[in-house]
């Protein structure tokens, strides 16, 4: 297949609708001024100025423990049993009187930021994250708070934040999906909602490195690609015949769009998703456990171009430690630990770190009072994320929770503010990134979020 | 009357129960300090662990702990064994070993031939013979006892003991050569206890928030620690509330 067009003309045509099939590898690597000028973003705002141009989520399933990872409340223990009346919040299942974190904090880094032992690795790049210790959100229920955290609102029907940006910004690599879930159970953590479908996040499993097993059946095994080609030029042809009987069908229009994407993919992917071919030393750094491969994934796809990344701790709802805390944290947070800093490291060395916002957290806290005696409830007073990278200021601690590490107490972020925040620095105005559905216009901040400017660089 | 007499004591007992903290241990446990064991049913042990363990765990002990001797047998003394049978029954140390034990070969020796082994890993870790052999009943009535001579003690409980200063290599504060945790009352917090004398001892303790006393000045000195006694499985930490230098060398 021979094909004469500049790259005006082909970037216009791949803006327009239906793509063209068979173009692999001409799309990879188009600079954010290429894909503007393509149209393939659909941010209709004043462009602010950019630090950012990619994001990957590290998400902690079921609500991590701020108290024993980066919040250190020595008071506990002086009125540990006790149930002061400063802390008598009400709590989403039976809970009892303050238990102390028996983790040992050590200051890190050139401002001397504390941080758990549990997170030894982490703790050694605390000079690149930014720890907001005054997350709060609005819900202390697993899947209303999910839903908060990834798209922005309760309700089980709005579009994720991955979608929203890469609605926004468009994709940098058109032979693959523009935002990436590993280990994602789907949800509000993927999910489009009314935003054209060919914004969903495209979920790949990761207990296994072989791309093979994380993307079955994408190789053809049956028809070579002049085969191939013949047959998607087929369907291609119905498909132009049916949106010509039936008009445009933005559904279908999404649905093509995949399986362009699908097919371009062979001829990139099963490379990129291979982290095998990454050097040992690098390997090792990450840790050979599922958690590691989604982080070095993460790094790889985001490198290739892909915009969005969110990388789940495989396994569930499962830093929802009821009971038991202080052995599950010890068991988990080794590779959680090793891989996400292993990740900032790497994308630091390489200089990728200033434009990725690497952002850890979970959907909420855990509160300070125990559970079963030895656990721990949910807490959407008062928690910690981070992000790293994408101009946030690196090295420091932001806001702080009341003296039992229950409530978020100074310098207060919502969900929303933080998503106005990761949006500002991907150059956009989170009030202008909007999409007319049912009459009005939506945002991924709704009706709120503050942009935090103390945190940025 | 009567009746309702009980069931209000019922309800106060269980709101009592309800609202005691739930992270916190209130029952003074048997420890194998109570000499569980007999010095012939020690000596009968030793020829057990000759014949079925010491290629493993060598004739010290000390198994994989010895650099030089290369053996994979986990160590049945000291810290690891401490570590590992802490904090838990001597039953926990009869059943792993009547279930793993000898390596290759699990199951293979009679009972009375665990109990008398587990008798002699008890006399070389330091606890007492007496004048009762153990037995699969007593195994499980005696806990092996945590570092730091903490059982019998609630945890949180305020506590005082006298080591040595120092800092790991990873920069953690540790209180070495110390004495058993000796419970103390908060409000007398840096003096010196009654009856507490400022000898070290043989126990180590990870220090927490030791940073808010500023230790580095203090690093080698002898200190007296007051704060509260907290358990991380079968360890002992002390969350330190005061920090008061005894003397400025570290010798016994």
């Amino acid at each position: 297949m021979n094909i004469k067009l500049s790259r005006r003309e082909l970037l216009e045509t791949l803006g327009g609708g239906l793509g063209m099939f068979g173009l692999a590898g001409a799309f990879a690597g188009l600079s954010r001024g290429d894909v503007q000028a393509a149209g393939l973003g659909n941010y209709a705002g004043p462009a602010l100025p950019a630090k950012a141009k990619h994001v990957i989520m590290i998400y902690l399933n079921g609500g991590p423990s701020q108290i024993d990872m980066f919040d250190p409340k020595p008071a506990l223990f002086k009125y540990a049993g006790q149930r002061p009346s400063a802390v008598d919040l009400r709590t989403e299942r039976v809970t009892a009187g303050l238990m102390p974190s028996p983790f040992e904090f050590k200051r890190y880094g050139r401002n001397g930021v504390e941080i758990s032992e549990l997170l030894p690795q982490l703790a050694s790049v605390v000079d690149e994250m930014c720890i907001i210790r005054s997350m709060y959100t609005f819900n202390p229920t697993h899947t209303p708070a999910r839903a908060l955290l990834h798209t922005g609102s309760v309700l089980a029907t709005r579009p994720s934040t991955g979608s929203w940006i890469t609605y926004g910004l468009g994709t940098e690599n058109q032979n693959l999906p523009a935002f990436v879930a590993l280990a994602s159970p789907g949800g509000p953590m993927t999910r489009s909602g009314f935003l054209p479908s060919e914004y969903q996040g495209v979920n790949f499993p990761v207990n296994d490195p072989d791309p093979e097993k994380i993307i079955p059946n994408l190789r053809n095994k049956s028809l070579d690609a002049n085969a191939q080609r013949a047959d998607m030029d087929a369907l291609l042809a119905l498909n132009r015949s049916h949106t010509q009987s039936f008009g445009a069908d933005q559904f279908l229009e999404g649905r093509i769009k995949s399986m362009e994407t699908a097919y371009r993919m062979q001829f990139e992917a099963m490379d990129l998703f291979d982290i095998r071919k990454e050097p040992q030393s690098i390997r090792d750094e990450y840790g050979s456990t599922p958690f590691g491969t989604g982080c070095l994934l993460a790094r790889r796809l985001v490198e290739a171009g892909v915009r969005f990344v969110n990388v789940d701790y495989p396994g569930g709802q499962i830093w929802d430690d009821h009971r038991d805390v202080n052995d599950n944290l010890r068991k988990r947070c080794p590779d959680m630990d090793q891989a996400a800093a292993a990740l900032i490291r790497d994308l630091k060395r390489r200089g990728k770190l200033d434009e990725t916002l690497v952002v850890w957290g979970g959907e909420f806290g855990r509160t300070p009072v125990s559970e079963s005696g030895s656990g721990r409830d949910h807490n959407p007073y008062g928690y910690t994320m981070f992000v790293a990278g994408g101009g946030f200021k690196g090295g420091i601690a932001y806001g702080a929770t009341d003296e039992f590490g229950f409530k978020a107490a100074e310098n207060r972020v919502s969900i929303h503010d933080l998503h106005a925040t990761l949006l500002n620095q991907l150059g956009m105005d989170h009030t202008k990134l909007t999409y007319r559905y049912a009459g009005r216009d939506f945002r991924l901040t709704d009706v709120f979020g503050e942009v935090v400017k103390d945190i940025l660089a | 009357m009567r009746n309702l007499g009980v069931v209000v004591a019922g309800v106060a007992f269980c709101a009592a129960v309800a609202a005691r903290p739930a992270a916190q241990e209130t029952v003074a446990r048997k420890t194998a300090r109570e000499a569980v064991y007999t010095d012939a049913q020690a000596e009968r042990g030793k020829k057990v662990y000759e014949a079925n363990c010491v290629t493993c765990h060598l004739p010290d002990l000390d198994g994989s702990a010895n650099p030089d001797a290369g053996a994979r047998g986990a160590p049945l003394v000291g810290t690891r064994f401490v570590q590992d049978f802490g904090e838990s029954k001597v039953s926990t140390l009869f059943n792993k070993m009547k279930r793993d034990m000898p390596s290759g070969r699990p199951g293979t020796l009679t009972d009375q031939e665990y109990l008398d082994a587990a008798a002699f890993v008890l006399q070389r870790n330091k606890f007492p013979a007496g004048k009762t052999e153990l037995t699969e009943d007593t195994a499980g009535e005696f806990w092996i006892p945590g570092a730091g001579g903490a059982e019998g003690l609630q945890n949180y409980t305020f506590v005082t003991t006298v080591g040595c200063l120092q800092q790991d290599p990873t920069r953690s504060w540790l209180l070495t050569s110390a004495q058993e945790l000796k419970k103390t009352e908060p409000a007398a917090a840096g003096a010196a206890p009654a009856g507490m004398s400022d000898s070290t001892g043989e126990f180590t303790f990870r220090l927490l928030d030791a940073i808010s006393y500023n230790p580095d000045p203090h690093n080698g000195h002898k200190m007296r620690v007051a704060g509260y006694m907290v358990r991380l499985g079968a360890e002992i930490r002390v969350n330190v509330q005061s920090l008061q230098m005894v003397g400025a060398s570290c010798g016994k």
